[in-house]
């Protein structure tokens, strides 16, 4: 593990943290927002990310005295080596099934926006490429590309956004409490899954080591997160009125071929390809290092590297299992962005309580000892 | 070297040779020579099939310049006209791409022009296929054919410059005449599928005169309104007495109710179409003189600010209140009378303000009747609902129908041109 020797600060935790939860809005988030909750979907995206706040602060309180340590070690800490390989067993999995998914659904979506000549397989090979050379080179270069991409993505984002505002029409965000709260609220509670990714932070806490960059760091991505996740919905919504909005496959890229100043500036959309790669070779480049990097820390296996070339092989076959498009996506909705809270959230809770008992007891019995 | 170092120095080029040959796109690649670029594509009811197909596409330019920035002929430069009957429009195109040599590519389609017959049956299925084609740009024009899309696509030869630019210069006049609309596919398909707005595309038609002893007023909408001559926009695509090199017209809309054509709109109801809808620009309107009869006056007409819509839903029985605000310059008075002067000044505003309300109040009505609330005053209530269910329950788009409505025009006269008074020129008979 490269742990022990590398330390990264808080820019480049926001980083990544900020590229893998906001990664979503580019695929199909708006429009699954719009399904759940139609035109109050925005109102929907401030509901969730209050209650992320919250569930994250209280982790963030409970996770104080257990500096530098990840759900893995909490495993161990709480239950002992059974502990630690049920926790990192669930881990590995979960990650492996985002990376899994991502892998499909970013190929998938290249192929649909610019290589739909291509086979599948074909483009596929260059993100798990991509992801073997990732692993290799470690988690430093990883966070250090994000550290550098992550300002260029964010103006060019900016300039998107600001770009589709002539298409803006404020009527469209009403009724505004969209299909009525009964309806909203007993959906979007389990849509904190959304910052699911959050996880990824808990993973990365070896590499922070102190507690004070580990809070601010998750606060930040939140925030910026947030900002990301909201004007993708909002602008989204301010364009196609409810239920157009429902039948929109790839909401930003198809929001992008409107943008059209005169008879020049026009089909700039060809320009935002080389950032949703890049955004897909972020996501799937991270999950398939901590997907192994679980694997072989639950394991105890010190040298990742024999194992690239058969969790690469592995990863590229599993992605190809889902029959379609259609079947990785509804994959990814109805279980990650459904279930995923209690993996990130739940599982880590359960640790935290779990290994604050453990502590507490093993504190007492020394004392009366 | 170290063994190590040349292994890794070998891996390197390997990798960069590997890379210069997969990453260029060579293998797939398509020269834009070999596509056939689509610019206009029409959809008539088939006679044999569900729908005929025409496809207006590019003529390849004669060797050397073609492209941007080079000296245009002055010849007619027509489209590659095919006509194809088929089941889909999709369909059209394979079964197209059989007999022409290039790649039908439809990414630079300006216009999709369908015939009213077609448009009448619906067009929902086809505007939903056009909108799922990754190739078709959302915004390229709908237009609605007054006779077969096929005659018009036929008629597009403009000699000024290539169809491809003419098609989509001339469907951004609308800004400055007040004759069209910003039919965009886009625009159409939001409109088509919204449960408070109902849809609108531009009429367009070809020339119906050879000569001007053809000419004829007959087919004009001026008796309709009550004007003692047809003014510029008592016209329909199709109608306008003119001849000339340019053989198609545009003006008019066609309203929709839902996915069917259901009505249509000259000239002057689509510019009054724009002011109540918050869309309208600028455009030179003709108004009768109010003090000399069978004269006219011609203002610069310009939005001032938004139009202020107020709807109040009343239980069912909607009651609309519109405000339109306009400025104006003078263009010209054919009476001379001096409208520059305060006192005719403000007569000649309450004047065109009146005419106006009462042009919008007979436009507002006349979408009443064809039951398509094309303005989007739906989107006024939509505004005051707290939910979607109760937005449902208000079933804005049957309860239009039973709207009562109340216009207001304020029309300020700016400045007068360059003429700051009217004299006028004296005769041997004498005097003025």
């Amino acid at each position: 593990m490269d742990k022990g020797n590398i330390k990264f600060g808080r820019w480049e935790a926001v980083c990544l943290l900020v590229a893998m939860i906001s990664a979503k809005s580019i695929l199909n988030y708006p429009r699954f927002q719009v399904d759940f909750s139609g035109p109050a979907a925005w109102l929907s995206v401030v509901f969730v990310t209050l209650l992320a706040l919250g569930i994250i602060s209280v982790i963030f309180k409970l996770y104080k005295p257990f500096q530098g340590k990840d759900p893995i070690d909490l495993g161990e800490i709480a239950a002992g080596p059974a502990g630690k390989i049920i926790a990192g067993s669930v881990i590995f999995l979960f990650v492996g099934v985002f990376t899994v998914t991502a892998l499909r659904d970013y190929s998938e979506q290249m192929k649909v926006l610019a290589l739909n000549t291509s086979p599948i397989t074909y483009i596929m090979l260059f993100f798990t490429a991509g992801m073997i050379t990732g692993l290799l080179t470690g988690i430093e270069p990883i966070v250090r590309f994000q550290a550098i991409l992550m300002p260029v993505l964010i103006i060019s984002y900016i300039i998107f956004i600001v770009l589709l505002t002539p298409y803006f029409k404020s009527d469209n965000l009403f009724p505004f409490l969209g299909l009525g709260l009964k309806k909203i609220i007993p959906v979007e509670l389990p849509r904190i899954s959304d910052y699911t990714e959050i996880i990824f932070l808990f993973l990365m806490y070896p590499f922070l080591k102190k507690h004070s960059i580990f809070k601010s760091a998750g606060y930040i991505s939140l925030g910026i997160s947030f900002f990301f996740l909201l004007s993708v919905t909002l602008s989204y919504q301010l364009i196609v009125q409810y239920p157009t909005s429902t039948e929109w496959y790839i909401p930003v890229y198809q929001m992008g071929r409107l943008i059209n100043y005169g008879r020049f500036f026009q089909r700039i959309e060809s320009a935002f390809v080389t950032t949703w790669t890049l955004t897909g070779l972020i996501y799937t480049c991270t999950g398939f290092y901590f997907m192994v990097s679980s694997f072989a820390k639950t394991f105890g296996i010190k040298d990742k590297k024999p194992m690239v070339a058969a969790f690469a092989v592995i990863t590229f076959s599993l992605a190809l299992v889902p029959k379609s498009l259609l079947q990785n996506s509804n994959l990814k909705g109805n279980f990650l962005y459904a279930w995923g809270w209690t993996v990130t959230f739940g599982l880590t809770i359960l640790l935290l309580v779990i290994a604050r008992i453990r502590t507490r007891k093993h504190k007492d019995r020394k004392q009366s000892a | 070297m170290s063994i190590k170092s040349r292994a890794k120095f070998l891996l390197s080029i390997i990798l960069i040779s590997a890379a210069a040959s997969f990453l260029t796109s060579c293998y797939d690649r398509t020269e834009i020579d070999d596509l056939a670029y689509v610019i206009a594509m029409g959809i008539d009811k088939g006679k044999t099939n569900a729908i005929r197909l025409t496809l207006g596409m590019a003529m390849p330019t004669g060797g050397g310049g073609g492209g941007g920035g080079g000296e245009e002929k002055s010849e007619a430069k027509g489209m590659l006209v095919t006509v194809i009957e088929c089941p889909t429009i999709y369909a059209g195109l394979n079964m197209a791409n059989s007999y022409v040599s290039k790649q039908i590519n439809t990414s630079h389609a300006k216009i999709i022009v369908f015939s009213e017959e077609m448009a009448k049956e619906g067009m929902e299925s086809h505007i939903h296929a056009i909108i799922r084609g990754r190739e078709f740009r959302p915004n390229m024009y709908i237009l609605i054919s007054r006779g077969p899309a096929e005659n018009f696509i036929e008629s597009v030869k403009p000699k000024l410059t290539n169809p491809a630019k003419y098609l989509e210069q001339v469907l951004r006049t609308y800004t400055f005449s007040g004759f069209g609309t910003n039919s965009q596919l886009i625009n159409f398909y939001l409109q088509e599928e919204s449960t408070s707005r109902q849809a609108v595309a531009t009429l367009c038609g070809v020339a119906g005169y050879k000569t001007p002893s053809d000419f004829d007023i007959s087919n004009s909408t001026y008796k309709q309104k009550g004007h003692p001559l047809p003014l510029e926009g008592d016209y329909l695509a199709g109608t306008i007495p003119k001849i000339g090199d340019v053989d198609i017209e545009m003006m008019g809309l066609a309203v929709f109710n839902g996915p069917k054509m259901v009505g249509e709109l000259d000239g002057n109801d689509t510019s009054l179409y724009l002011m109540c809808a918050g869309e309208f620009k600028k455009a030179n309107m003709t108004f009768p003189d109010p003090l000399v009869k069978d004269r006219f006056v011609v203002l610069d007409v310009k939005k001032s600010r938004n139009t202020i819509r107020k709807v109040n839903y009343n239980g069912g029985k909607p009651e609309i209140n519109v405000r339109i605000i306009l400025e104006a310059d003078i263009s010209s008075i054919q009476s001379g009378q001096n409208y520059e002067t305060m006192n005719n000044g403000v007569l000649l505003e309450q004047y065109v303000s009146s005419f106006l309300k009462a042009g919008a109040e007979r436009f507002l009505n006349k979408t009443k009747a064809m039951r398509s609330d094309i303005c989007g005053f739906g989107n006024e209530v939509k505004m005051q609902c707290i939910d979607w269910d109760q937005w449902q329950s208000r079933n804005w788009l049957n309860v239009y129908a039973n709207s009562t409505f109340k216009v207001e025009v304020s029309m300020k006269i700016r400045r007068p041109g360059l003429m700051i008074r009217s004299v006028t020129a004296p005769s041997a008979q004498g005097g003025q």
